[in-house]
């Protein structure tokens, strides 16, 4: 019965979150600089050429799926992190993913060092992807030499952010005037979202996310201590390496295109948590679900609140972020003594 | 007496040269509470884990006489199940997931459990009496409770051998009873059970045999009556004991006495200080035998 129960939960999530995805496209793909019936909306995305049709098309579109696909990318990678390390506090930047980003991102904006010229539109995602790896590499690295656990990887993870944060700041600085873009895509935003890109994000995010998904009920198992998952015939090392390598991989993926946005992969799981529990198979679809909604309002909200200037969404979220992210933080002190 | 199940034959395993076991050899019969008993640091957690697999000791364990190595993990966990010392897991966790957990290696399914294993995981619940707690989170449970959840997970694993590290610990007695009893209805119907045990009454009382470990190694094996002895107690623990005998089970009952002869350098000189230090040896007190172990206050 309680099986029977979490089905019926997972599908009710699944039906009620598509619901909810739908409203919020359609709210985002009307809203705007120009608004835009929903009557059109239907008739351009089945294929009417009106007027409209471009900006639906061309920039809503790709705009509105990057959210998605961020924010469903960054929760995951978000709920496993907090389950590996069994520290509801963590969020998927601990490994040093994003200053590696940022670092890589701000080298090539700065320096146009056009290491993949031929691919003009990659060039900056492809340099932050590289970034990301390396810190990732060199976290993992340290963490492997200081002993491997948990511990001594958020240790090397803090580490590795601040050296590729002060490196950022340098080029920066030494980058002048052309240092202003960089930092506009530090905040993250959705604005520079293309169907190019998506068409690279998409397809990886997916796969990665499908991984991560046919592994949660080993991951259930993990959230009962190293020792009991092993006696229960779960290889703990290979999972947790597994898992770290494609959340890392979400998180690179998702910085390089769009920035850093921050406290999503933080704040969702846990407000998927507080609905459904620990159980993965429930936790890990409504995270995706969540994520995406909350870039989604996060999104338009930018748009809307000092319409026509845009903010960047990586602010809103974090201006949201911060209060939920503390009340979290009190309401867990008062528990469990 | 059972056929043996697991033979272990010279393991020894240390960190860096310290502490671990040493040559230890021991063979575990089928249906047979075994109980090890031992200071801290005497390697009984050590012991369990190289049963258990976690451990890569030098020397042979053999399960069913095939090499403990060569049992693929998922294989071992359906016939070999161990439950730590303490609880390390997420407190959020619900009593209804980690028992579920148990299921693990049985499962077919990717993804939800079937219906036999659903059962499976109610029916341990209820033989542990947590059924009631099943949506409760554990970090809410008393230790008790938590304790029973955790044997429930064990039970859900449906396995062949169980070996439990300090289960009674940090428990009332009315716990500490139904939780050995179940271990020993477990071995009447055929679970070998490894018990590590501080509690010397429990230990003489439950087990079929006592395994009494010293620095690593293994110094006797055998039934709680024929081994635990005066001399032996204090050459192990460094305690004085006064050894009685179960009228009706015919067991051992071990009474500590605190002779402070036996205290560490600094301890003794500051009670050197108390002039009037009853010695519980000398029946100063004759009520003073409800002094018992630690794990019993």
């Amino acid at each position: 019965m309680m099986t029977q129960a979490r089905r019926l939960r997972l599908l009710s999530i699944i039906f009620l979150g598509i619901i909810l995805t739908v409203i919020l496209s359609l709210a985002s793909l009307s809203l705007g600089a120009s608004r835009i019936g929903l009557g059109e909306i239907v008739g351009i995305l089945v294929g009417e050429r009106v007027e409209g049709a471009r900006i639906i098309l061309d920039i809503r579109l790709p705009r509105l799926l990057s959210a998605i696909v961020v924010g469903a990318s960054l929760s995951a990678a978000g709920a496993v992190m907090q389950g590996l390390f069994r520290n509801p506090l963590v969020d998927p930047y601990i490994g040093g993913v994003a200053s590696g980003a940022a670092f890589g991102a701000v080298v090539s904006m700065v320096f146009g060092l056009s290491l993949f010229s031929p691919f003009s539109t990659y060039g900056i995602p492809l340099s932050a992807f590289l970034g990301a790896l390396t810190a990732l590499s060199m976290t993992l690295i340290f963490s492997r030499m200081g002993g491997g656990s948990p511990l001594s990887l958020i240790l090397s993870g803090i580490a590795v952010s601040f050296l590729f944060s002060a490196a950022t700041s340098l080029a920066l600085v030494i980058g002048g005037e052309k240092s202003f873009g960089a930092f506009f895509w530090l905040f993250g935003s959705f604005v520079a979202s293309s169907w190019r890109h998506l068409a690279f994000t998409i397809p990886a995010s997916t796969v990665t996310l499908g991984y991560i998904l046919l592994h949660a009920r080993r991951l259930n198992v993990i959230l009962l201590g190293d020792e009991e998952a092993r006696q229960l015939g779960v290889n703990v090392a290979l999972l947790r390496y597994g898992m770290l390598v494609s959340l890392s991989l979400l998180t690179a993926l998702a910085v390089s295109f769009n920035g850093i946005i921050g406290f999503v992969g933080l704040v969702a799981p846990h407000i998927a948590r507080l609905t459904v529990g620990e159980d993965y198979r429930l936790l890990l679809p409504l995270s995706i679900l969540t994520g995406s909604w909350l870039l989604l309002a996060s999104d338009l909200a930018s748009r809307l609140l000092m319409a026509p200037a845009e903010l960047p969404v990586g602010a809103i979220t974090s201006l949201a972020g911060a209060p939920i992210f503390l009340h979290l933080l009190v309401r867990r002190a008062g528990r469990y003594g | 007496m059972g056929r043996v199940v697991v033979r272990v034959e010279g393991v020894s395993w240390s960190y860096d040269g310290v502490g671990g076991i040493r040559d230890v050899s021991l063979e575990i019969r089928e249906g047979e509470v075994l109980g090890v008993i031992g200071p801290n640091g005497s390697g009984k957690t050590t012991l369990l884990r190289c049963l258990a697999n976690l451990l890569k000791p030098h020397g042979a364990i053999y399960l069913d006489g095939r090499s403990l190595e060569r049992i693929r993990p998922r294989e071992l966990a359906k016939t070999l199940s161990y439950i730590p010392s303490e609880y390390e897991g997420q407190p959020s966790l619900t009593v209804y997931d980690v028992v579920s957990a148990g299921r693990t290696p049985h499962m077919r399914g990717l993804w939800w459990e079937s219906r036999e294993d659903e059962e499976i995981v109610w029916e341990s619940m209820r033989v542990m009496g947590v059924d009631g707690l099943a949506g409760r989170r554990v970090g809410e449970l008393s230790s008790g409770e938590k304790q029973k959840v955790r044997l429930a997970r064990a039970l859900a694993q449906r396995p062949r051998i169980i070996l439990v590290d300090e289960p009674t610990s940090h428990l009332d007695p009315r716990n500490q009873i139904e939780i050995m009893e179940v271990l020993r209805l477990m071995a009447l119907r055929g679970v070998s059970v490894v018990a590590v045990l501080h509690d010397l009454n429990l230990a003489s009382a439950y087990s079929d045999r006592i395994l009494v470990l010293k620095d690593g190694r293994a110094v006797a094996c055998g039934k709680p009556s024929e081994i635990l002895g005066e001399s032996l107690l204090r050459d192990v623990f460094g305690i004085d004991v006064r050894i009685l005998v179960d009228p009706e089970l015919g067991r051992p009952i071990i009474i500590p006495l605190m002779d402070k002869e036996l205290l560490g350098a600094g301890l003794k000189e500051y009670l050197d200080g108390v002039k009037e230090l009853p010695r519980l040896k000398d029946s100063a007190h004759p009520g003073g035998t409800a002094r018992q172990g630690k794990d019993n206050r």
